[in-house]
């Protein structure tokens, strides 16, 4: 069982990818772009979230102590 | 890799394109606190973040399409030819990861491709991302303290790795259609890092609109300083030191330069393999960063945020042409693209009530622009490049800067901005901005250690130790 190189020894012009599991770069690839845009979208609902609750939190007397600095 | 010299130069090669990322880095501190002392109290942590988060969202998606784009779309493509074949750049490519250089394990790539490749093409990727880094942090600047972070984050993927890629496969590779056809000159990136940033950020200012309380009724504008001044002299004290990088990172360090067949004379190479040398752009980033922050000086009368911007400014003024240009013409260059953006940066401000907070469009945009047109004249007959008889123009520049800042700068960020705005996600919602964007997303410190406190003494009080 080897996930990829066996041996050092030998020609070491024979010797390409030294990563495990070559031929699998393209779904390596896929799995990584589903990864880029689902963070993306996971991250613009929970900003949004955020933001509505915050929106919620931050009128009349809240906000004006917001900006006297003072705490909540 | 089977000589004495033959290893020597490749990894030589390897290890200075390393020591340029490392360099290179110090940039992106440099923005980041800059950012930071330029933005308020109630907004440092939003503003660290916004441009922190960049890191890893260009760096993936410049190795799952960025880096093939710049070796795919050299001729446009449909200006000068197709779309390129770049097997060695292909994200699913097995030259992306590690490899020995020997023999290929598809026929996807050659035993040659492997040979060249196998030790550079990490390096080079490394080298160029980490302009992509700067480019996306240039806009991250300008729109503080009123974009949403995921308004931003679609940007900086958009420019850090699509819009700079594709003018750096057009103007900043040997066979890009620019030099080919306009004679384009940009070594040192006036116009395909900066100029493009500069642009893409004036589009979401004028989408964004200024902060609150940034102009009065009168339409005057209010002048938001830095609260740190410390931190913004630091901030770009490391910005120029990172840019020795990336000078040198837009060098090739050892290249045969004499293009007669029977003769071989090694030098440093420009972008497009045109010879310079490493002392010959040394001197002139310095002396172009001088004539900068001299007319930075001057103009703001001592102030010290546009001295340290122009020395900024300075440089990238002169960045086009800074591998032929003589010191002095560098450094009076530096200084007049430092006056150029200076008078530009408040004019827009003052006219169409732009709220650059960091002034990027202007050090960045409108001096990136005025270093490729400057280049024209003085460089005015040079070759664009060793393999294509185009020559530099005054016209040609002028044409290479409006695709810069405008085609693929402002253009496509616009329309990314006007979907964004469209489904409003452009800006902060108005409560939360005047609350304090650190406040509302529940990141005010202060008000944590306050919580801590109080229940420490409850603590305290409950074990009767007070």
């Amino acid at each position: 069982m080897s996930t990829g190189v066996e041996s050092w020894t030998g020609n070491i012009l024979d010797i390409g990818p030294i990563y495990p599991f070559v031929g699998s770069e393209v779904i390596l690839w896929v799995v990584g772009m589903v990864l880029w845009i689902a963070w993306h979208i996971w991250q613009g609902r929970h900003e949004s979230i955020v933001y509505a609750e915050d929106e919620q939190k931050f009128k009349g007397e809240e906000l004006a102590k917001a900006l006297r600095g003072e705490r909540s | 890799m089977d000589t004495d010299i033959g290893a020597l130069t490749v990894i030589f090669t390897e290890m200075y394109y390393w020591i340029t990322v490392v360099f290179m880095f110090l940039i992106h501190i440099g923005f980041c606190m800059y950012e930071v002392s330029a933005s308020r109290h109630k907004n440092h942590l939003h503003t660290l973040l916004k441009n922190t988060m960049l890191i890893p969202l260009v760096t993936i998606t410049f190795f799952f399409f960025g880096w093939w784009i710049y070796f795919a779309l050299p001729n446009g493509p449909g200006i000068t030819g197709g779309l390129i074949s770049a097997p060695w750049a292909e994200p699913w490519s097995e030259l992306m990861g590690p490899h020995m250089g020997g023999k290929p394990a598809t026929d996807a790539v050659t035993a040659d491709d492997t040979i060249l490749w196998s030790r550079l093409n990490g390096v080079f990727w490394a080298a160029f991302l980490l302009f992509s880094w700067t480019a996306a942090s240039i806009v991250s600047g300008a729109v503080i303290e009123r974009v949403r972070s995921s308004a931003f984050w679609l940007l900086a993927v958009l420019v850090g790795s699509v819009t700079w890629v594709i003018d750096a496969a057009w103007g900043w590779h040997p066979d890009g259609w620019m030099i080919q056809v306009l004679g384009y000159h940009d070594a040192y990136a006036s116009g395909v890092i900066h100029a493009i940033a500069g642009g893409s950020a004036l589009a979401y200012l004028y989408l964004l609109g200024p902060r609150i309380g940034k102009f009065r009724a009168d339409g005057t504008p209010r002048d938001i300083r830095p609260h740190n001044p410390w931190l913004v002299t630091i901030g770009l004290f490391l910005i120029y030191t990172g840019f020795w990088g990336f000078y040198a990172a837009c060098n090739v360090p050892i290249f045969d330069v004499d293009v007669a067949d029977d003769r071989v004379f090694y030098s440093a190479t420009n972008i497009y393999l045109g010879p310079t040398t490493l002392s010959a752009i040394t001197v002139n980033f310095l002396m172009s960063l001088s004539g900068g922050m001299l007319a930075g000086y001057v103009l703001s009368k001592g102030d010290g945020f546009w001295t340290y911007s122009g020395g900024l400014a300075g440089i990238i003024a002169a960045s086009a042409g800074n591998d032929l240009y003589h010191p002095i013409q560098a450094m009076i260059i530096g200084g007049l693209g430092t006056w150029f953006m200076y008078k530009i940066h408040y004019f827009v401000e003052r006219r169409f009530k732009i709220d650059d907070a960091v002034g990027a469009v202007a050090v960045h945009g409108y001096a990136g622009c005025f270093g490729v047109v400057i280049a024209g004249f003085v460089l005015w007959g040079y070759p664009a490049s060793p393999t294509y008889d185009a020559v530099v123009t005054p016209w040609g520049q002028f044409i290479g800067a409006v695709i810069m800042f405008w085609v693929l700068g402002f253009i496509p960020a616009f329309i990314l901005g006007w979907i964004c705005k469209a489904s409003g996600i452009l800006r902060i919602p108005m409560a939360i901005e005047l609350a304090g964007l650190d406040r509302a997303e529940g990141l005010d410190r202060a008000a944590l250690e306050e919580d801590i406190r109080t229940a420490e003494q409850e603590e305290a009080r409950a074990a009767g130790l007070v």
